[in-house]
């Protein structure tokens, strides 16, 4: 009976918290925790990782703090968690918010659409919005989707918080400068007492017994005592002792590419209330539109394209975009896949060092920040005990899965026989998603989860857009008046039509 | 497009479950959409236990549009604030399990944290006394949720002690007149299609009637999910030894006591369930240990008041359907499986059963995509309440039989392993997991050897203060509540004003 053979092991409040990584997921993970352990005798040190460049194993090389992070609503979550006000980073245009995302070229039949934000969006006699179209044969969801609207036309959409549902029913993502966000953050960290090491790693002590991280040596000279060490260090090599040992959930099977191209282009050109995807031969291409600075990056697999394709493509696809001035080219080479244990030890795994799940809405951003929430509410003491942080990742890999699974849905998967390598049919899913795509094809649901990283409301908005060959809703409206369906959908329409005159041009 | 609707939903089965279902379909389902007749046999008769509920019963009723009032009046109801377990960890010991967590969440970390170190530091207060369910039910009171919300201590609950067969006859009449049909007689073929699917059922009088989805409330018969689909049933008496009961009702004596006691016996258990007019009580127990007389022995010298009946014994098998929705059969109540009376979670699991169903309501084909979902969701919650109920066998330190014996040394499932584990080293726990475990854990006796850490920033002399000021404003809270007789007799006057 294990349960009951628990030995006490000297399990002390955690003192000495060293994050090795002085970027911006380094920046928000010290904010997050100083605000989590406030009252706490606790001592922050923000390191600088080494800046070695990876060597084609590790995940790094252009980092997100030299370009735009696209992050999903969840960031105005964190924010409210740590008391941050998101308005003083709206108004000083750090962060522009986004209504929705343009695919092109992912479907034979319908190669461009727009997918909104909505959250819950009205419903006829409590059945949902997507039941009723689906029942009066409307196949096409765009002109019932207020944020979608909003995003077409270039409008700036913003929720309110009132109970209209039409106004209400979107959460909008946001855009954010990531050299401006971490600064941002380094300021409120600062503020929170943490303390900043502008030097590297030169040694690293573990405990003989434990294994645990116990003291880092720096290059000046300075050493650090550890109780927990949070490593965002973009150096493979220098935890690798610790690094060893961890699990590795491989998921290159189904996110093939294993490489990125990512340019950055300051431009005149103006921001833009959406993120685009393209799908191309060679891979996935991602633009964001920033006011003055635009990023574009394509995944793609050096199995299939070479580096120089890649940035012919990526090239070829700006030209289109009409942004120029892209500043140089920078491929990194990435290997998809999640650490199934991020807390080993004394030592907790973050960013690239954590998982890496190409691209998508739950940017390692938020994965940080839920990932940090989770390592509050299981917050370990010295000891880090092994059940705990069993748990904790327990909890970690679930978003890790929902993330590849919602990224596999938007990006990858295809109704129609595949076009591109990179694309997968139903078969080549994890059985989970293949359950949700199939659950939704034959009756337009959506189970729902708890605390989930991946909304009910965000499955179904995607949902919508990529099972377009969805055969039921739900039945019980066919006892209803379809006069009456159709009436409603008028009024949503002109409901809708009504908020969009109200909006001002996006810039 | 989708293939035909379903127009005739027929139901096997007028128990609890037969009606509850036929109730909510009735609310949910137009008339015009479909048919809906229930099937009942009065020779057959009903299992007739079943009266200890747990919260989320009050909102099947609020769906309903079912007041407190009438639900009181009917079903002869009082109120449950929790469940008290005597002489489980040991002979003399109890404990009590609340609906709602103990003490506040402060500073992000659970209040059982803070009573752990208070606990290290030498306070000898229970967790029971930092539980407002807890404290209201010993004083006999009922924390008033609306006025007086006692906004500290936010998620308490509460739920009822009812008079199943009352229940069941009002929601007859409830779905009558809404259309339902009932027709009295007993099934005695059933006829399916080519493809398995169910036709229709034959009734001892002639009588034929056919159906497009048939939902199995036939009880432990099984009727259709077993008898007629030979749905496989997964047997957990490896985990659940128990077996067999035997129920008696009896007078109520004394003021109300607004929670259902669960008393720990040789062979198995005892519980006690106050209603208005009488108090139910039944002794679980293991056939392999203990044979019927000894069993009715230990029931009948132990009873609070005369009893009002002869004893009567029943039998069952822990376990579930492998599948419950076969088909276009969905087996609902006890025909999908029994789990052990102990958190009185089987009128829960109705109650998932046809909210699930509505969820995911068919047409005429019964898609895969749905069958599989909803038999997904539905063992998912079989499995939360069944290693719950394990934990309370298995975690004793009772070794004055061969049952306890069995229960302690028993292997565990081994998500049930890790969660014990979690907590006996930590005291942490799964939110998603069913029922309050910090309650039942520290009851049954594991004390975490670890609390968390971060306290150990508090002071102890600011602890004792933090710990003092919670119990002193729970028992500011008792004085102004009523007592839960009155709360119920205050209930049914109420609504007739
Ligand atoms: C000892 C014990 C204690 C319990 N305590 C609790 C508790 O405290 N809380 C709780 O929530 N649950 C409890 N339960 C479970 C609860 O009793 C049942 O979940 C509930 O009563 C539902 O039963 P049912 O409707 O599925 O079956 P039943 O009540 O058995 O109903 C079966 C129905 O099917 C009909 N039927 C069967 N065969 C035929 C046929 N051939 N033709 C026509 N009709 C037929 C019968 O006439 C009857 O109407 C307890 C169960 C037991 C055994």
């Amino acid at each position: 009976m294990s349960w009951s053979q628990q030995q006490s092991q000297n399990n002390g409040a955690i003192e000495q918290i060293v994050i090795v990584g002085a970027d911006v997921l380094g920046w928000c993970a010290a904010v997050a925790l100083a605000r989590g352990l406030q009252g706490q005798n606790v001592s922050i040190t923000v390191v600088e990782s080494s800046h070695k460049k990876s060597n084609g194993n590790g995940n790094h090389g252009v980092h997100d703090n030299q370009g735009i992070i696209h992050a999903s609503a969840h960031l105005f979550d964190f924010h409210q968690l740590l008391g941050i006000q998101d308005k003083q980073l709206l108004a000083k245009g750090q962060a522009k918010l986004c209504s929705g995302s343009q695919f092109f070229n992912f479907s034979q039949q319908h190669n461009q659409y727009v997918v909104g934000c909505e959250k819950a969006q009205p419903s006829f006699c409590s059945i949902e919005l997507h039941h009723v179209l689906q029942w009066l044969g409307i196949e096409d969801p765009t002109p019932y989707s207020l944020s979608g609207l909003a995003t077409e036309k270039t409008l700036l959409a913003l929720p309110t918080a009132n109970s209209d549902e039409v106004t209400a029913g979107f959460s909008p993502r946001v855009n954010l400068d990531a050299a401006t966000y971490q600064r941002f953050m380094q300021g409120a960290a600062i503020h929170l007492g943490v303390m900043h090491q502008q030097a590297a790693i030169q040694q690293i002590d573990y405990h003989v017994d434990s294994g645990f991280i116990q003291q880092l040596t720096l290059t000046n000279g300075e050493t650090l005592q550890v109780d927990l060490l949070v490593n965002n260090s973009h150096d493979e090599a220098l935890f690798r002792p610790i690094n060893q040992q961890r699990q590795f959930k491989d998921c290159r099977s189904l996110l093939a590419f294993d490489r990125k191209i990512t340019t950055v282009s300051t431009t005149q050109n103006q921001a833009k209330p959406y993120q685009q995807f393209h799908a191309t031969e060679h891979g996935v291409c991602e633009l964001n539109f920033m006011p003055s600075l635009h990023s574009a990056t394509l995944h793609y697999a050096a199995e299939h394209t070479s580096d120089k394709q890649a940035q012919q493509q990526l090239a070829a696809l700006l030209d289109h975009a009409q942004i120029d001035n892209a500043q140089g080219f920078d491929v990194t080479h990435v290997n998809a896949g999640y650490n199934t244990n991020c807390l080993h030890k004394n030592c907790f795994a973050i960013g690239d060092n954590a998982g890496y799940l190409g691209t998508s809405p739950f940017s390692q951003l938020i994965l940080l920040q839920r990932s940090i929430s989770k390592l509050l509410e299981l917050f370990p003491g010295k000891a880090c005990l092994a059940t705990n942080s069993a748990e904790l990742n327990r909890r970690i890999n679930q978003d890790y899965q929902q993330a590849l699974h919602y990224s596999l849905l938007m990006l990858n998967f295809s109704e129609q026989p595949i076009q591109y390598y990179w694309q997968a049919q139903i078969e080549q899913l994890p059985e989970a998603l293949q359950q949700k795509i199939r659950l939704f094809r034959s009756s337009g649901r959506v189970s729902s989860e708890l605390n989930p990283l991946v909304s009910r409301d965000l499955w179904i908005t995607m949902l919508k857009y990529k099972v377009r060959d969805n055969r039921g809703y739900e039945p019980v409206l066919d006892a209803l008046d379809k006069q009456k369906g159709l009436q409603f959908l008028q009024q949503l329409k002109q409901r809708i039509a009504q908020c969009l005159s109200h909006y001002r041009p996006y810039q | 497009m989708q293939s035909a609707n379903i127009e005739n939903i027929v139901i096997v089965g007028g128990g609890t479950a037969g009606w509850m279902v036929a109730a909510a379909m009735a609310n949910r389902l137009p008339q015009k959409f479909c048919r809906i007749t229930l099937i009942e046999s009065d020779a057959i008769g009903t299992v007739g236990v079943g009266e200890s509920t747990i919260p989320h019963i009050r909102q099947f009723n609020e769906t309903l549009g079912i007041d407190e009032k009438t639900f009181v009046e009917k079903t002869h109801a009082t109120v449950k604030l929790g469940i008290k377990f005597n002489d489980w960890a040991a002979i003399g010991d109890s404990y009590f399990h609340p609906f709602g967590e103990h003490g506040e969440i402060t500073q992000g970390i659970d209040f059982h944290q803070y009573w752990l170190k208070a606990r290290a530091m030498g306070e000898n207060h229970d967790l029971e006394e930092y539980s407002l369910a807890a404290m209201a039910a010993f004083a006999g009171k009922f924390p008033l949720s609306t006025q007086n919300k006692p906004t500290v201590f936010a998620d308490y609950t509460y739920s009822y002690h009812i008079d199943a067969t009352a229940y069941a006859a009002f929601l007859s009449e409830y779905a009558q007149q809404r259309g339902v049909k009932r027709i009295e007689g007993k099934v005695v073929t059933v006829e399916q299609h080519a493809n398995d699917f169910i036709k229709s059922v034959t009734l001892e009088s002639g009588e034929c009637i056919s159906g497009d989805l048939f939902i199995d409330c036939s009880g432990f018969r099984g009727l259709l999910i077993d008898k007629t689909l030979k749905t496989p049933f997964l047997d957990w008496s490896h985990w659940l030894p128990t077996d067999s009961a035997v129920a008696v009702p009896c007078e109520r004596t004394g003021a109300l006591k607004p929670y259902t006691q669960a008393t720990a016996r040789v062979s198995g258990w005892q519980w006690q369930i106050p209603l208005q007019h009488r108090i139910g009580n039944g002794h679980v127990f293991t056939s392999h240990f203990l044979d019927d007389q000894q069993a009715i022995d230990i029931l009948m010298n132990s009873l609070p008041g005369k009893a009002l009946a002869d004893p009567r014994i029943l039998r069952f098998k822990a376990g579930r359907r492998q599948y419950s929705w076969q088909k276009n059969c969905v087996a609902i109540g006890l025909s999908s499986g029994f789990l052990e009376p102990l958190e009185s979670t089987s009128i829960y699991l109705i109650q998932l059963g046809v909210s699930k169903l509505l969820e995911l309501f068919p047409d005429k084909s019964c898609h895969q995509a749905e069958v599989d979902e909803y038999n997904r969701s539905i063992s998912q919650q079989y499995e939360l309440i069944r290693n719950f109920i394990i934990l309370h066998f298995h975690v004793s330190q009772r070794n004055d039989s061969p049952f306890w014996e069995h229960c302690r040394n028993m292997p565990i499932p081994d998500e049930l392993q890790h969660l014990l584990t979690l907590f006996a080293e930590s005291g942490r726990t799964d939110i998603g997991q069913f029922g309050v475990w910090p309650a039942v854990c520290v009851g049954q006796g594991i004390i975490p050897k670890h609390h968390d850490a971060r306290l150990d920033a508090m002071s102890n002399q600011q602890l004792a203060q933090f710990m003092a000021n919670h119990r002193q404003k729970i028992q500011q809270m008792l004085s102004t509540f009523p007592d839960a007789d009155d709360y119920i007799k205050e209930a049914i006057a109420r609504g007739a004003a």
